[in-house]
C-alpha cells in the first residue's frame, strides 16, 4: 500500500526534482498507474487553483474603509507664513477648527492659509438596517506639497512632450493654461479677500484640478514611452 | 499564471497610475475607483486565506493599510501587484496575531484514494479549500494561486521550505476529490 | 465606420482585412480592447456564453483575441512596430463587464448590463447603458452616458459631458467644456468645470449631496417644487437668479445660504465669474 514516490508527486509536478530523482520517479510512473494517476489529479488541482475566478464581495466594503480612512486624514497642523527664511508656526489642530481654518496653499502668495471644507455624506446604503457615512472631505494637501507635485509634473511633462502626439500636448497646454488663468483670478480676489472661504476653497480646488490634469499628461506620457 | 493578473499590455502603462498618485494626495474618489478596480482580487485573496467569515474584514484592512502607506508607492510595479503585497501581509500579520483561531478540519484524506469521488463529497472547489488544515490551505493559496515559491512562502510563514513543500502536497492530495467536473 | 482621420493615418480599402469570429465566453467574463487607434464598438445580444468579434484592419496586422477564464482580450499585433488603427464591433452577453483603452480610439457601447470604463485620449465616448460602475473618461474629446445605474463617472479635459437618465452617483469633471445632466436620479452628484457651464436637471433627494463648481461659466440648476434642500451659493463676479421665491442675506462676493422645505438635501453651486440660476424642472433650460 505505501508508495514511496506518492509523496513527491507534487515536486515532480512542479519540476523541483533534481534530475535524478526525476529520472528514477518516471522510471516508476511508467509501472504505476496509480501513481500517473494521481500525477494527473495533482495537475488538475494547479489547473484549477490557476482558473479560479475573483469575486467581488457580497456586502457594500467602502463605506466602512471610507469612514475609517477619513478619520487618518487629519490636515497638518502647521501654518507656513511664507516669510524668506520659511519660519514655521505650529498651531494645533483644534485652534485651526476653532478658527474655521484647516490646510490649504496659496501657491506663491505671501499667506499660507487653510480652508477646510468637510463634507459628511450619505453614500448609497447597500447593507441592510446600516447607515454608513462616508466623509468625502475635499482633499487637503500641505503648502509644499501641491508645489512640489506641480513642478515635478511639468518637468515630466516637459522633458518627454515630444512622446506625445501633438495635438494632445495643445489640448493639454491650453487646458493647464485656462486653469492657471483661474488660479491667477483667485488669487487676485484674495488679495483683497484673504479671508474669504469660497475664494480659499476655490483655490484649492482649482490647484488640485491643475494637479490632475498634469497627472494625467505624466501618464499619457509613461504610456506612451 | 493567474497568480498577477498582469495586463500584457504594451500600449498602456499601469492604469492605475493616476489615480494612486491623486489618492496619495488625499483624493479619496481616486481611492475609491482603485478600491472597485481591485476588490474583487483582494476579496478573493481574503476569503482563500482567511475563510470566508473573516474576508470582509481582512479586506477592509487591507484597504486601509494601503491608504496609509500610500505615500510608500513609487509606481516600481504595478498598483495592483503592491496592492496584492501589502494586502497578503496585512493577512499574514492578521493570522499570527490571531492564532489558528479558524483552524477548521474534517477529515483530510491525505494518502490516495480512488479517482473517482461519490457525489457527497463533490463539493464546491473553494468550499474544499476552506476545509483544509489552515497551514496547508495557506500554503496551497500562496503557491497554486498567488505564484509564491517555496523559499518565499517559508520565509512569509516562518517555516522551512521543506514544510512548505509538504504542506503544499498535503492540500493538493486533499482538493483532488474536489475538481468540478 | 471610422469618422475621422485617425491620427494622419488613413485605411486604405484595399490593404483591410476583416477578422470575424465567435468566441466562447462566461456570461460574467469582462470585455478588455486595448490599442492606440481605432474605434471600438460594442452591442449586446441574448446569447449567454458567446462573443462576436468583427475587426477591421490593416493586413500588417492581426487581431489577437486571448480568452482567460475571466476575461477576454482583443489586441491588434503588428508585424512592424505598434498597430495602427483597428475598428472593432463586438457583440457581448449583456451581463459583461467592458473595458477599452485607446489612445487615438472612439467608443461607443450600448445595451452593456455590466460595468464599463472606457479610457481614450483623443476620442470620443458614448455609453448607454451600464450598471454597477460606469467610468468614462478621456482628453481631448466628448463624452456621454445615458441609462446607467450606478456609479458615473465621466472626465475630459477638453470637451463635453453629458449624462442623462441615470440613477445612482454620479461624478464629472472638464476643464474646457460644459456640462449637461439631466434626468439624473442621484443622492450624490458632484460636477466641475473650469471654462464652461453646468447644466443639472435631476432630483434633489432628501439626505443627498449636490456640488457643482466652475470658474468662468454659468450654472443652471433645476430644483423641483417639493425640494428639501440647503443651497449654498458663492460666487465673486458672478450673479444670482432665481425663478422662484428665495430670501437671500447677501449679494456677490459673499456666499450666502438659504433653505427650502426641511433643508435636509445639500446643494453647493460655485462658480467664480458666471451666473447662478435655479430653476424649476422643465423650464428655461438651456440646450
Amino acid at each position: 500500500m505505501t508508495d514511496i514516490w506518492i509523496n513527491r508527486l507534487s515536486e515532480y509536478v512542479d519540476r523541483e526534482l533534481d534530475p535524478a530523482d526525476e529520472g528514477a520517479l518516471e522510471a516508476h510512473l511508467a509501472e504505476c498507474q496509480r501513481c500517473r494517476a494521481t500525477v494527473e489529479e495533482l495537475r488538475g488541482v494547479v489547473a484549477r487553483a490557476r482558473g479560479l475566478e475573483d469575486r467581488p464581495p457580497l456586502n457594500d466594503l467602502w463605506s466602512g474603509i471610507a469612514g475609517r480612512i477619513a478619520g487618518k486624514r487629519v490636515p497638518a497642523a502647521v501654518v507656513d507664513l511664507g516669510t524668506a527664511r520659511r519660519r514655521r508656526i505650529a498651531f494645533s489642530v483644534p485652534q485651526l477648527l476653532a478658527a474655521g481654518i484647516a490646510l490649504m496653499a496659496v501657491s506663491g502668495g505671501a499667506v499660507w492659509l487653510a480652508i477646510r471644507a468637510p463634507v459628511a455624506t450619505q453614500t448609497p446604503v447597500a447593507v441592510e438596517g446600516v447607515a454608513p457615512n462616508a466623509m468625502t472631505a475635499r482633499p487637503v494637501l500641505a503648502a509644499d506639497e501641491y508645489d512640489s507635485a506641480i513642478a515635478e509634473l511639468e518637468h515630466v511633462l516637459r522633458e518627454h512632450r515630444d512622446q506625445l502626439d501633438p495635438e494632445t500636448v495643445a489640448t493639454l497646454t491650453e487646458s493647464v493654461a485656462a486653469i492657471d488663468r483661474a488660479i491667477e483670478e483667485a488669487q487676485a480676489a484674495l488679495v483683497s479677500d484673504p479671508a474669504n472661504a469660497y475664494l480659499n476653497n476655490h483655490l484649492a480646488d482649482t490647484m488640485r484640478r491643475k494637479i490632475h490634469v498634469l497627472s494625467r499628461a505624466a501618464a499619457l506620457v509613461r504610456t506612451a514611452s | 499564471m493567474q497568480a498577477l493578473k498582469n495586463r500584457q499590455d504594451t500600449l498602456q502603462a499601469d492604469p492605475d497610475a493616476v489615480d494612486a498618485t491623486l489618492a496619495a494626495s488625499g483624493d479619496v474618489h481616486a481611492f475609491e475607483r482603485l478600491y472597485h478596480g481591485h476588490v474583487a482580487r483582494i476579496h478573493s485573496l481574503a476569503r482563500r486565506m482567511m475563510g470566508p467569515e473573516d474576508a470582509d474584514e481582512a479586506t477592509q484592512d487591507a484597504f486601509v493599510r494601503a491608504w496609509e502607506k500610500l505615500s510608500t508607492f513609487r509606481g516600481e510595479s504595478a498598483f495592483g501587484t503592491w496592492l496584492h503585497r501589502l494586502a497578503i501581509n496585512v493577512m499574514l500579520a492578521e493570522r499570527t496575531r490571531r492564532g489558528r483561531r479558524w483552524h477548521r478540519e474534517l477529515a483530510v484524506e491525505i494518502e490516495g484514494e480512488a479517482t473517482t469521488s461519490s457525489p457527497e463529497l463533490r463539493m464546491d472547489f473553494e468550499r474544499a479549500m476552506s476545509h483544509l488544515p489552515a497551514g496547508a490551505r495557506e500554503v496551497f493559496v500562496l503557491h497554486d494561486i498567488e505564484g509564491f515559491k517555496h523559499h518565499e512562502i517559508g520565509e512569509m510563514l516562518g517555516i522551512a521550505a521543506g514544510t512548505s513543500k509538504a504542506q503544499l502536497h498535503r492540500a493538493r492530495m486533499a482538493l483532488r476529490q474536489h475538481l468540478d467536473r | 465606420m471610422l469618422t475621422a482621420v485617425v491620427g494622419g493615418f488613413v485605411l486604405s480599402l484595399a490593404l483591410v482585412q476583416q477578422t470575424d469570429t465567435v468566441v466562447t465566453v462566461r456570461p460574467d467574463a469582462r470585455l478588455e480592447v486595448g490599442g492606440l487607434g481605432g474605434e471600438v464598438v460594442v452591442r449586446t445580444w441574448d446569447r449567454t456564453n458567446q462573443m462576436r468579434v468583427v475587426a477591421y484592419h490593416s493586413s500588417q496586422s492581426t487581431v489577437e483575441i486571448r480568452s482567460g477564464v475571466s476575461s477576454v482580450r482583443l489586441e491588434a499585433k503588428s508585424r512592424r512596430g505598434v498597430p495602427r488603427s483597428v475598428e472593432y464591433q463586438v457583440t457581448v452577453p449583456r451581463t459583461m463587464d467592458v473595458e477599452v483603452n485607446g489612445t487615438f480610439m472612439d467608443a461607443d457601447i450600448r445595451g452593456v448590463q455590466g460595468s464599463v470604463a472606457v479610457e481614450t485620449v483623443q476620442g470620443d465616448v458614448r455609453v448607454e447603458g451600464g450598471a454597477r460602475y460606469v467610468r468614462a473618461v478621456s482628453v481631448q474629446g466628448d463624452v456621454e452616458v445615458q441609462g446607467a445605474r450606478g456609479r458615473v463617472f465621466v472626465e475630459t479635459v477638453n470637451g463635453t459631458l453629458r449624462v442623462r437618465n441615470v440613477v445612482g452617483e454620479v461624478r464629472a469633471e472638464t476643464v474646457n467644456g460644459g456640462l449637461f445632466l439631466e434626468g439624473i436620479d442621484a443622492r450624490s452628484v458632484e460636477a466641475a468645470t473650469v471654462n464652461g457651464e453646468i447644466v443639472y436637471d435631476g432630483t434633489i433627494s432628501d439626505g443627498g449631496r449636490y456640488s457643482f463648481n466652475t470658474h468662468n461659466g454659468d450654472l443652471t440648476v433645476s430644483v423641483p417644487e417639493r425640494a428639501n434642500v440647503t443651497i449654498s451659493v458663492s460666487t465673486f463676479n458672478g450673479d444670482f437668479e432665481s425663478d422662484f421665491p428665495v430670501t437671500i442675506t447677501g449679494t456677490r462676493g459673499k456666499r450666502f445660504n438659504f433653505t427650502l422645505g426641511s433643508g435636509s438635501a445639500r446643494l453647493e453651486l460655485e462658480s467664480f465669474g458666471g451666473s447662478i440660476r435655479l430653476r424649476r424642472p422643465g423650464t428655461g433650460r438651456r440646450r
